[in-house]
């Protein structure tokens, strides 16, 4: 059997995300918590559909951090007509996640799925997910999710039967207080700051009390750490479980020009009347750079073209056949609106949107890659660019618009614009 | 392609030394660069960008629109060839 070696915590310990009042908040699922959410699920299971009883189901089981991406696209297919899906999806670690799919473990319990409009016309991505019984023997997620690279769970190569693709990116970035005049921080800056503690005197940064960090499981502080090469456990500062804590320390901070916390990025957007973000030079670099192309916008160049280095993709698992296709036609279906390709038949929505909208950037819109948490970067071409359409919802595209009438006169049209290629 | 040189650095920690001391530590400036697509004047740093970036370095110093900034903190743990020292045990 192809056995996982295991570099992350338990499952236990991994975060968990949810979303809540428009802002990412997050908590460690400790066992207490789990034996409780159990006991509450049990009673509205008993009453629940079965996940065989719901329209085409796609069983995912996914992390934590991409459970409001998967509930605002689960809400999408649910009433997509040319080609309507249920995602039903759990949420664990990454790594377990991994060896579920490679290992066949099915799910048993804890299922979810978001209501269709007819069902529940005012459900929105922020509301509760709804359970569903899994059928005698449990189900095996057609898809697997991981917030990390599969490097980083196992030193084992994915069996020939498991794909892997990469998904949207998500940013990470430093935010400071308003009141702080700082505006950048240099790698040397960073490892000193967070590597040495106040021994270290990087100003303003040599307050330890003033360093608002992640526990080691959080991908904020992972993504981090692989960045400045300074391993999650022995980073100096506050260490929090939630972003909303960290954000709540900054902006309370008693003394701001010595503030400076982690954060996703999308985290950061929508705080952006309270918080600064840092622009970031990596090692090697002449000029430091905020994730987008300026303080004010919200494009994500710097993080697509390779000037802002702090990110890590979300990798998608399926199974697979000789050819590396996917099996399930419904998984292959769902991964490749996840990660902003064509997809047959059209879906109704705009798939490269509910990434978008969920403070990701699309695979599709980037423009370069890398293998391993934090490694050097590389040229990349998506087959199906979908740069134009990403950059027209987050701030401005320059792209000409066309349609069946007005085609391109170069590239081709793709969601209402001439993509490159 | 433009390549940089490498007579930025002692120039560079100098002006950024001098900078540090006549603003108390703030050693950053903003660069919003426009029409000379993110080359910074040569007159006061001596670094370029790259049209048609391949490799890591070149990516991250391509050149770009964006807003850069100019930051070469003094650290007092850096070692003298720029390197960092291992972290604490």
């Amino acid at each position: 059997m192809y056995m996982l070696r295991l570099r992350e915590p338990a499952p236990l310990a991994r975060p968990r995300r949810i979303a809540f009042d428009g802002a990412m908040q997050t908590t460690t699922a400790a066992a207490l918590g789990v034996a409780l959410l159990a006991l509450a699920a049990a009673p509205a299971q008993a009453g629940a559909p079965t996940c065989a009883s719901l329209e085409n189901p796609v069983y995912l089981q996914i992390g934590d951090t991409q459970q409001p991406l998967i509930k605002a696209l689960g809400r999408e297919l649910r009433d997509n007509l040319t080609y309507p899906l249920t995602l039903v999806y759990k949420t664990s670690g990454s790594c377990t996640n991994i060896d579920a799919i490679v290992n066949d473990t099915p799910i048993t319990t804890n299922l979810l799925y978001v209501p269709s409009i007819a069902e529940d016309a005012g459900w929105e991505s922020t509301d509760p997910a709804l359970p569903c019984t899994p059928p005698p023997g449990g189900v095996i997620p057609n898809i697997a999710n991981s917030n990390v690279f599969v490097s980083a769970c196992t030193t084992d190569a994915l069996p020939a039967t498991v794909g892997s693709f990469e998904g949207p990116i998500q940013a990470y970035v430093m935010a400071v207080p308003e009141l702080s005049s700082q505006i950048a921080m240099t790698y040397a800056e960073a490892y000193f700051a967070f590597g040495f503690g106040a021994a270290g005197m990087a100003m303003p940064w040599t307050d330890e009390s003033q360093l608002f960090i992640r526990t080691v499981t959080k991908s904020t502080l992972l993504s981090w750490a692989a960045s400045i090469a300074v391993p999650a456990d022995r980073w100096f500062g506050i260490r929090y479980d939630s972003s909303s804590e960290v954000v709540s320390s900054l902006i309370n901070s008693p003394t701001p020009e010595r503030a400076v916390g982690i954060l996703g990025a999308e985290v950061y957007d929508e705080r952006r009347d309270e918080l600064d973000v840092l622009a970031y030079k990596a090692a090697g670099q002449y000029f430091a750079y905020y994730p987008d192309s300026s303080l004010t916008s919200f494009d994500k160049r710097n993080v697509r073209d390779g000037h802002y280095t702090v990110w890590s993709p979300t990798v998608y698992l399926t199974h697979v056949d000789g050819g590396g296709a996917p099996l399930s036609a419904e998984a292959e279906y769902v991964i490749d609106l996840i990660r902003g390709r064509a997809a047959s038949p059209t879906p109704m929505f705009s798939p490269v949107e509910v990434v978008a909208a969920r403070g990701l950037v699309p695979n599709c819109a980037m423009e370069v890659q890398r293998s391993f948490e934090g490694g050097p970067l590389t040229p990349y071409a998506p087959a199906e660019p979908c740069v134009c359409a990403y950059e027209d919802l987050v701030d401005t595209s320059s792209c000409a618009p066309c349609d069946e009438s007005t085609p391109c006169a170069t590239g081709v049209c793709r969601a209402g614009f001439c993509e490159e290629r | 392609m433009k390549t940089p040189t490498s007579s930025w650095a002692p120039v560079g920690a100098a002006l950024a030394l001098a900078f540090a001391v006549a603003c108390g530590g703030s050693d950053a400036t903003i660069d919003a660069a426009g029409s000379d697509a993110g080359i910074v004047d040569a007159g006061s740093i001596d670094a370029s960008c790259f049209e048609d970036p391949q490799t890591y370095l070149e990516l991250i110093n391509a050149c770009t629109d964006a807003v850069q900034i100019d930051k070469r903190p003094v650290l007092p743990l850096q070692l003298p060839d720029g390197s960092l020292p291992p972290l604490p045990e």
